[in-house]
């Protein structure tokens, strides 16, 4: 099974890649841009059980396509995806509460850990933290759960 | 069976990643290049959306303020039947001189037209859609048709190349502001944004001058065009003039690129 899920992982976030870098780029928002890498790292280490690793490897794999389309050397978003991938693993346990609620304090500790792991790396370029990326990025992942859920719910009121 | 026990584990991931990392050390360029290979039309298409969806939604925005624009037009109509004289004839003199640089731009440099591809998100870079197959090399200005500087190439692949924007942020080079001839230095803030350093304090800057590059020694041929002074600094405590410059190039509205191949 996870084996699977790093193959289809390999595969969607290629196309997620060039989606971000050719297309949601015109769409900056005060610097900010949905980042849908990233939120696909929070959904799944958040999702995924906890003997798990897999997320780890998908974070990586969104890292390594954001390498590929960006102008730094090539490991750099690898290395932040899989930090990002490792923090989730380590902030969820702590922030167990009802469903939803956890799963949005986890998205927005991802999108901030994220943020400020780019912020820190970036440093010589001056003060780079973007407030609207997070609050772009915390959205589409509210509005993705809120589908997902009812997508879920709907299929399994047919399947019943 | 060789994993049994968790020594052999750390070993057999301590391998892989020593592993990756070569590779990513190695074979940067190689990777970068067949991916770009691969997705080149499925880039390019995006990009191309990404235009056109996106003026389309900046003009499905700003509906909601057409009727207050209406009702501002109609008081500024009557002002404006006035000047409409000297609109026609400026209208006649942009067109004679956009003319003029378009036969300068052939005649002027040896190009190769590109198109966009990709754009960082976290830089101003671009990847375009000409490598070392079509004779692009390290160093080369890449501008548009109407002789505006974009920035540099930087890194080259077989069938695309990083092009480093003038508005990157560390981007330094010589330019000139029109009219009054004063040299300066042109900075890239990053964010699209560009800056004028080193102005003589005694210089005349004027709001809406035009900036273009000084010639080779500032790193870019002369005369290529790069925007408008739209704001200057003078502090006394400064030794030197600080200006913001608008920028004539708005790399979501390009269409086509040149580079300049000598």
């Amino acid at each position: 099974m996870p084996a699977i899920k790093i193959i289809v992982s390999f595969i969607v976030f290629y196309f997620l890649a060039v989606f971000q870098a050719g297309y949601l780029i015109h769409f900056k928002i005060a610097g900010g841009i949905w980042n849908p890498l990233l939120v696909a790292i929070i959904f799944l280490n958040f999702f995924e059980k906890k003997e798990d690793k897999s997320g780890l490897v998908a974070g990586g794999l969104a890292g390594f396509y954001l390498d590929l389309f960006s102008s730094y050397f090539l490991g750099f978003f690898t290395l932040i995806g899989i930090l990002v991938a490792f923090a989730i693993k380590y902030v969820k346990p702590l922030l167990e509460t009802k469903r939803f609620v956890s799963f949005a304090l986890v998205l927005f500790s991802g999108l901030f850990f994220y943020e400020m792991v780019l912020t820190v790396a970036l440093i010589t370029r001056g003060l780079s933290f973007n407030v609207f990326s997070i609050i772009i990025n915390f959205l589409a992942g509210i509005i993705i759960y809120w589908i997902l859920r009812l997508f879920n719910v709907l299929c399994w009121k047919k399947f019943r | 069976m060789i994993f049994k026990t968790g020594k052999n584990q750390k070993i057999f991931w301590s391998v892989v990643a020593i592993f990756i990392i070569l590779i990513f050390v190695f074979l940067q360029q190689p990777i970068r290049s067949v991916f770009y290979s691969i997705s080149g039309s499925l880039e390019s298409w995006c990009w191309e959306k990404g235009q056109s969806d996106s003026s389309f939604w900046a003009g499905f925005f700003n509906a909601a303020h057409l009727k207050i624009q209406n009702q501002n037009l109609k008081q500024e109509n009557q002002a404006l039947l006035s000047n409409l004289l000297d609109f026609k004839e400026l209208q006649e003199e942009n067109q004679r001189l956009r003319n003029a640089l378009g036969l300068g731009l052939a005649e002027e440099f040896n190009l190769k037209e590109a198109a966009i591809l990709t754009e960082d998100t976290t830089r101003d870079y671009a990847v375009i859609d000409k490598g070392k197959e079509d004779g692009i090399s390290e160093g080369m200005a890449v501008i548009t048709y109407e002789k505006v500087l974009i920035g540099k190439v930087v890194e080259v692949y077989r069938n695309a190349c990083q092009v480093r924007l003038i508005t990157d942020f560390g981007t330094k080079f010589g330019v000139r502001v029109a009219d009054t001839n004063v040299p300066a230095l042109a900075k890239g803030q990053g964010n699209k944004n560009l800056i004028l350093d080193l102005i003589p304090k005694d210089a005349d800057v004027p709001i809406g001058a035009f900036v273009s590059t000084s010639g080779p020694e500032g790193g870019y041929p002369a005369g290529l065009l790069i925007g408008t002074v739209s704001e200057t600094s003078n502090a006394d405590a400064e030794p030197f003039q600080k200006a913001r410059i608008d920028n004539f190039f708005k790399i979501q509205d390009a269409d086509l690129l040149f580079v300049i191949i000598d």
